[in-house]
This record gives C-alpha cells, sequence and structure tokens, in this order.
C-alpha cells in the first residue's frame, strides 16, 4: 500500500522542512504535530525545534515502549491479543519506571487507570490540527490479461517497462526470453 | 494480607463498574494522538487488538506522559523567569514569552527516567562567547 506523501505540515510554528520521504519521517511529521498540539495549551508561544523533535521521538518512543511490553505480556500468556490486563501492567511497569517515588503506586494496580480517568475527565480532548490522508492505494496491473498460462492471474505485472527498455538487441535479432515470453510490462511482443 | 484482600473482593465490583465507565467515556473522549498514528506504532510493535478502546488507552497514556513532562518543563522556564527577573537586570520584558528549551526539557525528561543531552555550541575560538558576557556585566 503506498501512502500519500502531503505537502509540509503547517502548524503554528511555521517548520520549513522537506516533505516526508518515507513513511517512518510522514508518522514523525504527524507525532509532532500531536505533540505540540499538547504543549500549547500550557501556555508555551514558542519552542525550539530541536526541543519538540527530542519531545516528539521520546513520545513514539513511550508509545511503542507499552505496545511492545503489553504485546510481550500478552506472548508469555499464550495469546497474540492483547486485551486490558496486558497493558494495564505494561503501563504498571513503565509508570514504575520514569518515576522514582514507588509508594506513589497504589497496592490494588489500579491505581494506574484512576490517574488516567482522572486525567480524561478533567481535560477536555483535543482533536487532531489536520485529516490524516488514507493510504493511496493505486490499481495494481494483474497478470489476468496476459496470455502466459504459467503465470497465476492473482500476481502482479512487472514493474513498468524497465526489462524492455535498457536492453540492447543483440545481432540476428535476437532479444532477451524474458522480454518474449512475459511481454515486457506492456508492450505484446507477439 | 487478609484486610487488603477483604477490601478488594468488596470493592471489585465498584472498581469494575468505574472501569466500565472509564473506557466507555474514553470512546467520547478524543485524544490528541489520532487514532491511525497510534495504530501505525502499535503495528509496528506487533501489539494486536481489535478493540478501539485499547488504542485509545494507549494514546491518553502517552497523552498524559507528554503533558507532565511538558508541564514540568514550563515550572522549570517559570523558575529560571523568576530569578532572572530578581537580578534587576535592565532589559526588555522578554520573559512573558515562555519557550520550549532544550535546557528545561533535559531537566523534565531527566526526572522521568529519561536522559536527553543536546550537544553544545562550537564555536571556532574560546573567547567568542566571552566577551559579550563581559559586556554584559
Amino acid at each position: 500500500m503506498k501512502a500519500k506523501f502531503p505537502s509540509k505540515p503547517k502548524t503554528h510554528l511555521h517548520l520549513h522542512q522537506e516533505e516526508p520521504q518515507n513513511p517512518s519521517e510522514f508518522s514523525f511529521a504527524i507525532a509532532r504535530i500531536a505533540v505540540s498540539q499538547i504543549c500549547q495549551p500550557m501556555g508555551y508561544k514558542a519552542t525550539q525545534l530541536s526541543a519538540l523533535n527530542a519531545l516528539t521521538v521520546v513520545a513514539t518512543k513511550y508509545l511503542e515502549a507499552i505496545a511492545k511490553s503489553a504485546s510481550s505480556l500478552a506472548n508469555t500468556s499464550n495469546r497474540t491479543q492483547s486485551n486490558l490486563l496486558d497493558l494495564t501492567l505494561a503501563l504498571h511497569h513503565l509508570v514504575t519506571l520514569h518515576t522514582s517515588s514507588l509508594f506513589s503506586i497504589s497496592s490494588s494496580g489500579g491505581g494506574i487507570i484512576r490517574d488516567l480517568a482522572d486525567f480524561v475527565s478533567f481535560n477536555d480532548g483535543i482533536p487532531f490540527a489536520k485529516p490524516i490522508p488514507g493510504p493511496q492505494i493505486t490499481s495494481i496491473p494483474s497478470w489476468a490479461s496476459s496470455s502466459s498460462s504459467h503465470v497465476p492471474k492473482w500476481l502482479p505485472r512487472f514493474p513498468g517497462s524497465v526489462i524492455s527498455c535498457s536492453v540492447n538487441e543483440r545481432k540476428c535479432g535476437e532479444r532477451l526470453w524474458e522480454d518474449l515470453v512475459l511481454g515486457g510490462g506492456g508492450t505484446v511482443w507477439s | 494480607m487478609n484486610h487488603n484482600k477483604q477490601q478488594s473482593s468488596d470493592g471489585g465490583h465498584d472498581d469494575d463498574a468505574a472501569l466500565s465507565d472509564f473506557l466507555a467515556s474514553l470512546m467520547d473522549y478524543t485524544p490528541t494522538i489520532p487514532d491511525e498514528l497510534v495504530e501505525h506504532f502499535l503495528a509496528k510493535t506487533g501489539f494486536q487488538s481489535p478493540d478501539l478502546r485499547l488504542t485509545r488507552l494507549v494514546a491518553v497514556a502517552t497523552q498524559k506522559f507528554i503533558a507532565e513532562v511538558a508541564s514540568d518543563a514550563l515550572q522549570q522556564c517559570k523558575a529560571r523567569q523568576a530569578t532572572v527577573v530578581r537580578d534587576k537586570r535592565d532589559k526588555q520584558q522578554k520573559d512573558k514569552r515562555l519557550v520550549l528549551t532544550m535546557e528545561d526539557l533535559s531537566r523534565a525528561l531527566h526526572e522521568h527516567g529519561v536522559n536527553v543531552k543536546h550537544q553544545e555550541y562550537f564555536a571556532d575560538s574560546p573567547s567568542i562567547g566571552m566577551d559579550s558576557a563581559s559586556r554584559d556585566e
């Protein structure tokens, strides 16, 4: 699936950066917008670009850390799908790590969910600023129209005319075997 | 231990009710981190769950963490501005503008267990920065 790369992300900070070139940069740009939206209601008027990038990296790594420990907890219990208990334990591990005082965690273990519930009830939700374009699924040409019977019809064709355009024609009209059999990606060789 | 066990069995129903209420309220609350982004990172690390409420929970947990870090950095920034004003310097009132700097952020993150070190500014010669500092004093 291809992702449609957007124009440069417009935040209130007026970043002048290049367009994201790959999916990881794209997700990083979105995460940066979300983090800046979280920080703005606190009273910040401006930010250093390196500080925002660092905070975004921390946010993505935090998210990945929760998911990783939750999925590993599920796997040790012979499950592939995580449930609420896995998530709670994973959060418990993380919160125990990033706070220095251990007695802040209540003994029942549901204290973290309670903290989150308080957070949700206390703060209003801040929706994301821009709509995220979905992945563009271009129509994939298949082998259905081709005459070669040894290739299953559900396989996609070879990309473009890469094979045929760079082939040097040899003497005596020889051509590459691939061009003859496979159709050269669009041109039909009879 | 016995007392705790009794408490947990009696309060278990309340906890379950509160938990289900919270999960229901998650669907009304819109986390700042969009669902698609959270699902991208969850899929990247192998977290599988068909339940949307769990993805929202992860988003809310991350948002809470970032909000805590940002508020700690804000306190650092305000504390620094308070000390600057007390020095009675004849500067313009730039301190009203709160800026998220790398220094405040590294201090705030250090309290949460994340060590962030930013590069110092490298000058051509050791005397470049010192002239302006002596001029100010």
